[in-house]
């Protein structure tokens, strides 16, 4: 696929990384120059630099040739434009748009299509979600939804205790409760895709795919306490802080928001009638005592500054809060703040680029979720009915070949969901769960097709 | 592994008496170690304490597994015990809580008392059967369920 990406900054940079890694040409549009001299050296991709509402920019970048372009500058306006131009000038590519005021352009009943686009994508929203599925996980570690909610993935930390630091993951099968499966391990080396004579260390997290009545057994597997939140401090009252405090407001969770602006503290406390909002440094470790002897027992830290918040994070656990979310797209900071205590660190970049990897990969893989700092995804994707893989069809999935670094981690078929085992095979129409490393993903494309 | 491996027949509390949650779990650390010499029974009742400080081990539909290691134990120990009119146990949905699993697991356990615990917690969400635990007129009548349950999985 031939893929232009308009902005060079953090998440221009990450989307076009990860296209790059798994063998898509590349070209990124940056109107800094220096920004643009520093990707030349570091990707391998076409760097124009210029500005991305320019056609003549557009054709330097290939435009013509372009099946996807993807607009994510800072500025919502220049993103559209770009977006709109790129849909005009192209030969009919996807064209994706970043906005960060993305509910403003969906109450106004505004959609992508009614602009010429494909895609609108917005990581705020997104992100205020998983941070209240966080919340309401009553184990330590990270819970997502899969397959529309009919299986989870469940990042768990280990204690010394856990039988899974006991067993290997083939003795411990008869343990776990059905479907469940240990899809990924993410160790100090990363990522890895277990074997059944695995055994888990407890300074490992294991990637569990399970169905969403097992989350409590697994809990306790885990050896970890469980823990039921019912006070919830949000430091930084930005718009993921915001939406946030809306959603748990909703689920009458009420909130206490510390904003250093006074300000932006004024405007809270007039649109979030039953939070309390309180106008302080979210960063003063005093405050943050005051706050937690009272009664906080979550914490969410949603402060710009990547480094600090994951500072602050592991400052309030000491404190004693039970659960940690930390705003941080510094994913290379999640091993060693998961040793410190942190629950979950949530990136808005990652949630953005799995947004636009999902859409990349359009067709027969309907979403996509990264794991670690792209270590790895887990991938929905549909069998279809006449696939061009042959084999696909009739063949036991022991034999059909999956890469090394590779597992299918469940299958959905109609009310069914299972674990397949070596002799399973697929039908038209079933729902796969595949775990895969980066170095994977193609071959598992391919296989599946 | 079954439930009934788990606790005896003599290990089944029909009416507990206490209605706090400190003297609930009093009351039930002073029936596990009455049964057994090998308990100590402040030594249990600091360990299931020091556990519910931690976060209560209450898990829904009136169920809570209080738990905790103890040394000079050989094997697990656990005895279940029914308080109709319900205690305040902090459960997470802030209803009251009828039946308590105590377990207590030898120190050096590494794994078995996790697994127990979580096959408790599965068996321990069926909603019939936990009424039949409830409404069971004595302590045979409960042991009975229990052993009823076992065969099913």
């Amino acid at each position: 696929m031939y893929v232009i990406v308009v902005g060079a900054g953090e998440v221009g940079r990450y989307v076009a990384t990860i296209l790059v890694d798994e063998g898509h040409d590349v070209a990124v549009i940056e109107e800094k120059e220096g920004v643009a001299r520093d990707l030349e050296s570091s990707l391998d991709c076409l760097v124009v630099h210029g500005s991305g509402v320019n056609p003549d920019t557009l054709h330097q970048a290939g435009i013509g040739k372009a099946d996807l372009f993807i607009a994510v500058t800072q500025v919502d306006e220049v993103n559209l434009v770009s977006a709109m131009i790129a849909g005009r000038i192209g030969q009919k590519p996807m064209t994706v748009a970043r906005v960060r005021e993305l509910e403003h352009y969906q109450s106004g009943n505004m959609q992508a299509e009614d602009m010429g686009l494909s895609l609108l994508v917005g990581p705020e929203y997104s992100v205020a979600k998983q941070v209240v599925g966080q919340l309401s996980f009553e184990g330590a570690g990270e819970i997502r939804s899969l397959a529309e909610g009919r299986l989870v993935l469940l990042e768990l930390p280990l204690s010394v205790d856990s039988p899974l630091c006991h067993e290997t993951l083939a003795e411990l099968s008869s343990t776990f409760p059905d479907p469940s499966l240990v899809g990924g391990i993410i160790g100090k080396e990363g990522l890895r895709i277990p074997r059944g004579d695995d055994v888990l260390g407890a300074d490992e997290r294991a990637e569990i795919i399970t169905s969403p009545e097992n989350i409590d057994e697994f809990i306790i597997l885990s050896g970890k306490p469980w823990h039921h939140v019912r006070h919830v401090l949000i430091i930084g009252g930005g718009s993921i802080g915001y939406r946030l405090a809306r959603e748990l407001e909703s689920q009458r969770l009420y909130p206490t928001i510390i904003e250093h602006n006074r300000h932006r503290a004024e405007w809270l406390s007039r649109k979030l009638t039953k939070s309390i909002v309180l106008l302080g440094d979210g960063t003063e470790p005093q405050l943050l005592k005051e706050q937690l002897e009272e009664r906080s027992d979550a914490v969410v830290v949603l402060i710009d500054d990547d480094e600090k918040a994951v500072l602050i994070g592991l400052m309030v656990k000491h404190l004693g809060a039970k659960k940690v979310v930390v705003r941080s797209d510094k994913l290379e900071y999640a091993p060693i703040a998961h040793k410190m205590g942190i629950d979950a660190l949530i990136s808005p970049r990652r949630a953005l680029a799995n947004h636009i990897l999902a859409f990349v990969r359009r067709g027969r893989i309907s979403t996509a979720h990264m794991l670690g700092d792209h270590e790895g995804e887990v991938l929905e994707f549909e069998v279809p009915a006449a696939p061009k893989n042959s084999k696909l069809l009739s063949t036991p999935l022991k034999d059909l070949d999956f890469p090394r670094d590779s597992l299918v981690g469940g299958v959905i078929r109609g009310e069914r969901v299972f674990i397949p085992d070596g002799e399973a095979l697929f039908n038209p129409g079933d729902t796969l769960l595949v775990v895969a490393l980066p170095s994977a993903i193609v071959a598992v494309e391919k296989l599946l097709r | 592994m079954r439930i009934v491996d788990l606790i005896q027949r003599e290990m089944v509390i029909p009416k507990l008496s206490a209605t706090g949650k400190p003297e609930i779990i009093r009351e039930l650390a002073g029936f596990l170690s009455n049964g057994n010499g090998a308990i100590d029974n402040e030594r249990l009742v600091k360990v299931l304490t020091d556990r519910e400080a931690l976060a209560s081990t209450a898990i829904g539909e009136g169920v809570a597994i209080p738990h905790g290691k103890l040394p000079d134990l050989e094997r697990i120990q656990a005895c279940i015990g029914r308080a109709r009119d319900g205690v305040d146990f902090d459960s997470m949905d802030g209803k009251p809580t009828h039946i308590f699993i105590v377990m207590v697991a030898p120190e050096n356990s590494t794994g078995a008392h996790l697994k127990a615990l979580a096959r408790i917690s599965r068996v321990f969400k069926d909603k019939d059967f936990l009424r039949r635990l409830l409404e069971a007129p004595n302590a045979d009548d409960m042991f009975e369920a229990l052993r009823d349950e076992d065969s099913k999985y």
